[in-house]
């Protein structure tokens, strides 16, 4: 029970992460509540119904037993999602809208809604901070995604085309083009064969090994190679397992396997 | 096709179906209402992805099978709707009638909303959850297959997906996009849908400032200024429901948090607070499906929001047959939770 207790605390810090909403929420109910007539108009009574609810998401999120069997059914990794059902905007946007709407004056009303959008966004942070980047293909995917898989599609042709790369581009490789396999996908996750993981691995955490990655991409079948490379020696050593350099995208040599007489 | 050919069919499914399949639920509505119209339409269409769906994953059907019943069910639901609103004169408050009762602050709401489109749409986000979200739809496109090829290496699964499966929300996004000429999955999914699932996200907002402020369109317009702005602001950790509707709105869990859930609340309190309902009891029935289909997190965080409100109108109108609808309402959930401990 312990652990469930630290769990819900924890979820709720990281949950909040040090902003002011939490605090303008408490706020919001008690102003809902307080405001509340001893006969309410319908709108007021649907507020305070919202507020209610919120209250008793709270209490479910915040009471151990019930934390622990969504805990359970949920994933205690995932146990922040639970705050996804208190309606936080609305709450605080209806109490915000009645503050406003206390003045008569439609300027003075302004005043206090350029006062409460200060207050919010000195609350919170702006979603626009490090989450958005300008990329040159309509898929949105890291242009050096793109690049990469075009180089392959170029040399290519009708041939069937696995590659293997680190955990940068796995992820979007076949959100741009799915006609590309690979080995493993996103951490590694796919991987059927132990040499497929052990590929994984080697790619992603131990990059001195060019000629050891290079062999076991061409034991596995990958006619695709796309590595960082730092110093020609590294080239040379990919190079040496049969693998021709098509080109560089950025730090990223895209590598394919030379086609042999045998095969 | 052009892609400008696409833009206009993704326009077409995406948009006009799913307004005119609403509109065959507002039928005994003296005037329609566009935006719940709109809401609805795309809570029955989720709804029956998700009821095509899971049979067709057992059966190994291909994809372009699943897109063809889902265009029929929509498209006609929407053409029965359409032509059923013209037969019965049904009265419709007229755009331009709106566009003239609008507030300015309204105005100002939807110049942030149209700005945070933009934003939305024309920049990217990365996000490694793609890599099965968006990778399952190109996945199941290029294979013409539903769930039967692992998008994280192109070979066909050795087991299935257990969670993923029971809400299948890519395979939405593989259908649209087989319906919309093959527009590639990951523009539609990174351009059109947070265009069009952010202006739903707004619209579930809007619902609530009718409900709290029915008689006063500057409040509503001020409501959804500050909706906006407090969305604006929720960037201070990577959980909240803000983050994931502002940033990827095209991953299921992110419409759950952006659009269903907000939904789902107005539903119950239009339903289960009220003496006599406002709206159908089916609805929440809808939209317990619907949340299935987006996140295995809707299967179970819709019955919970649904079951407080169920306990809150039982205790408030002293009638617990309000709890046994809300049961009823989700069975969706339940079937698919037993379904799940089943397979898992």
């Amino acid at each position: 029970m312990r652990e469930v207790i630290d769990l819900i605390f924890s979820t709720w810090q990281s949950y909040w992460n040090k902003s002011w909403y939490p605090l303008l929420l408490v706020g919001a109910v008690l102003f809902i509540f307080v405001s509340l007539k001893r006969k309410p108009l319908y709108t007021e009574r649907k507020a305070a119904e919202v507020a209610v609810y919120a209250l008793l998401v709270l209490a479910v999120f915040f009471f151990p037993l019930s934390a622990w069997i969504l805990q359970k059914c949920l994933g205690a990794e995932v146990y922040w999602r639970v705050l996804w059902m208190v309606p936080v905007v609305p709450l605080l946007a209806y109490t915000g809208t009645r503050l406003i709407r206390l003045p008569k004056k439609r300027t003075a009303q302004a005043a206090v809604l350029v006062v409460l959008l200060g207050v919010t966004a000195v609350s919170g942070k702006s979603i626009y901070e490090g989450n958005y980047s300008r990329v040159h293909n309509y898929q949105q995917v890291p242009d050096e995604v793109a690049h990469v898989c075009n180089l392959i599609n170029a040399h290519r042709g009708d041939g069937d085309a696995l590659l293997a790369t680190d955990n940068n581009l796995s992820p979007y490789i076949r959100v741009y083009d799915a006609s590309i396999r690979m080995p493993y996908g996103r951490l590694g996750r796919g991987a059927k064969a132990e040499i497929d993981r052990t590929i994984y691995h080697e790619i992603n955490f131990e990059q001195d090994q060019y000629s050891e990655i290079a062999k076991n991409a061409k034991h596995r079948g990958c006619t695709y190679l796309a590595i960082c490379i730092y110093d020609e020696e590294q080239q040379k050593e990919i190079e040496a397992e049969g693998y021709v350099l098509l080109d560089f995208v950025n730090q990223y040599g895209v590598f394919a396997l030379e086609k042999t007489e045998e095969s | 096709m052009s892609f400008a050919g696409k833009a206009v069919l993704a326009l077409f499914w995406l948009v006009l179906v799913p307004w005119g399949v609403g509109t065959l639920f507002f039928r005994k509505e003296k005037t329609l209402c566009h935006s719940q119209c709109f809401l609805i339409g795309y809570l029955f269409l989720f709804f029956i992805t998700e009821l095509l769906t899971l049979p067709m994953i057992r059966l190994k059907l291909p994809l372009h099978i699943l897109s063809i019943f889902y265009a029929v069910i929509g498209v006609g639901m929407a053409g029965i709707g359409i032509w059923k609103r013209k037969k019965e004169r049904l009265e419709c408050s007229g755009v331009r009638t709106r566009l003239q009762g609008i507030s300015g602050w309204l105005w100002i709401a939807v110049i942030l909303i149209a700005a945070q489109i933009c934003v939305a749409s024309l920049l990217a986000h990365m996000d490694a959850d793609d890599a099965f979200y968006v990778g399952t739809a190109t996945t199941a496109v290029h294979t013409d297959s539903i769930f039967f090829v692992n998008p994280y290496t192109g070979n066909p699964y050795r087991n299935l997906p257990s969670r993923y499966i029971l809400s299948p929300f890519p395979i939405f996004l593989a259908v649209i996009s087989q319906l919309c000429g093959g527009l590639h999955p990951a523009i539609l999914a990174h351009v059109i849908f947070p265009a069009v699932f952010l202006v739903m996200a707004y619209l579930v907002l809007y619902q609530f400032a009718e409900l709290f402020f029915p008689k006063d369109a500057d409040a509503r317009g001020i409501f959804m200024i500050l909706g906006c702005v407090l969305t604006w602001f929720s960037g201070f950790s990577i959980y909240t429901s803000g983050n994931f509707q502002m940033i990827r709105i095209w991953q299921g869990k992110g419409l759950l948090a952006a659009a269903l859930l907000p939904l789902t609340i107005w539903l119950c309190v239009k339903i289960t607070m009220q003496k006599k309902p406002e709206l159908p009891w089916a609805f929440l029935l809808l939209s317990n499906g619907a949340c299935c289909l987006v996140s295995s997190m809707g299967i179970m965080l819709s019955p919970v929001t649904a079951g407080i409100f169920a306990v809150m109108g039982a205790v408030r109108y002293h009638d617990p047959k309000r709890i046994v609808r809300c049961v009823l309402c989700c069975i969706p959930s339940i079937v698919l939770g037993a379904a799940y401990v089943l397979i898992k």
